[in-house]
């Protein structure tokens, strides 16, 4: 697991400051991983399944709707990224930033993924994105 | 397969039969027969009245015919042309809801070769015809006049269509006559083709099943009024007279009826004059729905009831007068036969204009609805038959609540569900805060879960038993009860 959070995210280069990198390996990454599968699925299952099944909501399954928890998700993995580099006390450096950005494009693909898995399941989203 | 050969006489019985179409397209049972065949006696080619209805039914055919029989739902009746009953036409009878008078382009002096007869038959044409009924050009009817009538529907028996009519009759096929007793092709033609079908002495074949296939009608006595016009061929102020005329003639000669239904109602705001032609065109009637109803109700007695102790006579009463009907106004037996169908098919046909070219959802995509809607030849059918300018479900219900007696059960200018069955709110709990009642979203919701769980490849037999499904259901759940 750790192997592969550390494959995706250091795709975008090595962490900076370098002394940082065991923190980042160890924690961060699996941190930042895990966090951002589990809400990029907690928002698909509200969006497929809780709102547009359980609650019976018909008006809300649009492609501008589904852009709003897409949009969300990756805010909340930009943010996310932020609070745990804060958390591990590391070095303050523009890496973070560029990490955050990259953890929220990792969130929109997540949550891409899981839209395809979820749709399915869904009464008035099953069409959605298409 | 049992069949019910409808003769709609005249303009009242091409409205009657506008209003059975209705109630079919509905989904309105018709018990006891597999099969309508409907067939418009009128030799007024142009009429307004009765090319609508023929536009209809050529509309309700085309939809019947890609849905195919069901046990449930919108226009599940099948309804044939005459011709369309059997593969062996020969060519003699016109695939066509009309009866083909063959074009009576001539006066009623002309048909009768009045200026070729003895001195002795001229004197009694003149006894029995006015100057008027003889100049009277046949090809816009009989201009109220049965005596003129009488003698060109007599020609019907020998006809290639009521030959065909006759070799296709069958052992369990019924018979119903739709004709107004206050004009001229109603009035006449109904009594003359009754004793040409039940006559022991015809020349029809069949001629065992015709007498004793149970035969029903629906007389419809003085509903309307006509404006008054100096020089205008038909006086309503002669209908009760002439009412009153025919009834004591059928008294004593209407012979092989099982069940006969009289309707009548008090005219109030007087139509156009309007003798015959495309201008005679006149507003659907409640007293015409009515009459379709009195063949469902026929259509529920089964041959036995019919003729024990028969003929049953039926009049209408109201639950209660009031000059706009709604559905509480109506008996029970009534309501119970349309009042659930014609909500559900009101909600249809709402949702159709309001919501479906516009819905992005699940069931609309499923259905590939965008194109459908644009491009199928059957799609754009169902549009004319629900919302077409003249002809269209939209139309009749209009009228129906134009006209004096106005049938107005629903409020037609709402776009709200749940305020659409006038007197019969759809009611929302107040502490319910999501029970929006009859919302878009319910109904929504509900086409998105139905249209999972149907299993339909033909998008439009899909469309229909979808939104069937679901109106039944929204009815059950949210109006229960009208």
């Amino acid at each position: 697991m750790k192997a592969f959070f550390r494959f995706l995210y250091e795709l975008i280069g090595n962490p900076q400051p370098p002394a940082d990198t065991p923190v980042y390996r160890d924690v961060i990454f699996p941190n930042l991983g895990l966090l951002n599968l589990g809400i990029s699925a907690g928002l698909a299952l509200v969006f497929y399944l809780l709102i547009n099944r359980a609650m019976g909501v018909a008006t809300f399954n649009k492609g501008r709707h589904w852009s709003i928890f897409l949009v969300l998700n990756a805010l909340i993995a930009f943010f996310v990224t932020i609070w745990q580099t804060n958390a591990q006390q590391v070095t303050d450096h523009s890496y973070i930033y560029w990490l955050a950005t990259w953890n929220a494009i990792l969130g929109l693909a997540w949550f891409f993924i899981f839209s395809l898995l979820f749709k399915r399941a869904s009464t008035n989203a099953s069409t959605t994105p298409f | 397969m049992a069949k019910l050969f409808l003769f709609g006489i005249g303009g009242t019985g091409s409205r009657v039969i506008r209003s059975l179409t209705m109630l079919l397209a509905a989904g309105v049972d018709l018990p006891n027969c597999d099969r309508v065949v409907p067939i418009i006696i009128d030799p007024d080619a142009h009429n307004g009245d009765m090319n609508r209805t023929v536009q209809l039914l050529q509309s309700y055919q085309q939809i019947y015919k890609r849905l195919g029989p069901r046990e449930e739902g919108f226009f599940k009746t099948d309804i044939s042309t005459l011709s369309g009953i059997s593969q062996d036409v020969n060519g003699s009878v016109k695939d066509t809801f009309i009866f083909d008078f063959g074009g009576i382009n001539q006066s009623f002096r002309q048909y009768l070769s009045y200026d070729g007869l003895s001195v002795d038959s001229k004197g009694l044409v003149d006894l029995l015809f006015t100057q008027d009924n003889l100049e009277s050009p046949l090809t816009i009817g009989f201009r109220g006049s049965p005596n003129v009538g009488s003698i060109v529907l007599n020609k019907l028996v020998e006809s290639p269509e009521m030959r065909f009519f006759a070799d296709n009759f069958q052992d369990g096929d019924r018979v119903f006559f739709v004709s107004s007793i206050f004009g001229g092709t109603g009035a006449a033609g109904f009594p003359l083709m009754l004793k040409n079908l039940k006559d022991s002495n015809t020349r029809l074949s069949n001629a065992r099943y015709l007498r004793d296939a149970p035969t029903g009608a629906v007389t419809v006595m003085p509903y309307f009024a006509l404006q008054s016009e100096d020089n205008a061929v038909i006086d309503s102020n002669n209908f009760l007279t002439k009412t009153k005329a025919a009834l004591s003639y059928y008294e004593h000669n209407l012979q092989g009826l099982d069940a006969l239904y009289y309707l009548a109602d008090t005219p109030d705001t007087p139509y156009e004059n309007q003798p015959g032609g495309t201008q005679q065109k006149n507003k659907a009637h409640v007293i015409e729905l009515l009459a379709a109803l009195s063949i469902v109700d026929f259509m529920r007695y089964s041959p036995a009831e019919l003729r024990t102790g028969g003929p049953h006579f039926h009049e209408y009463g109201l639950g209660q007068d009031a000059p706009e009907l709604q559905f509480s106004h109506l008996p029970d037996e009534s309501r119970e036969i349309m009042a659930k169908q014609l909500t559900q098919f009101l909600y249809f046909t709402r949702y159709h204009k309001q919501h479906l070219p516009t819905d992005k959802a699940p069931y609309a995509d499923n259905l590939k609805l965008d194109y459908a809607m644009r491009n199928e030849p059957i799609f754009r059918e169902l549009n004319t038959f629900l919302h077409g300018q003249d002809l269209g479900a939209d139309q009749w219900l209009q009228e129906l609540a134009q006209n004096r007696r106005s049938f107005r059960p629903f409020d037609l200018q709402t776009d709200d569900f749940n305020a659409m069955i006038l007197g019969k709110p759809v009611e929302k709990k107040w502490n319910d805060f999501f029970n929006k009642g009859l919302s878009h979203n319910y109904l929504l919701d509900n086409l998105n879960k139905t249209e999972k769980s149907l299993q339909e490849p033909d998008n439009f037999r899909k469309l229909l038993e979808l939104f069937y499904d679901v109106t039944d259901k929204a009815f059950e759940e949210k109006v229960k009860v009208v």
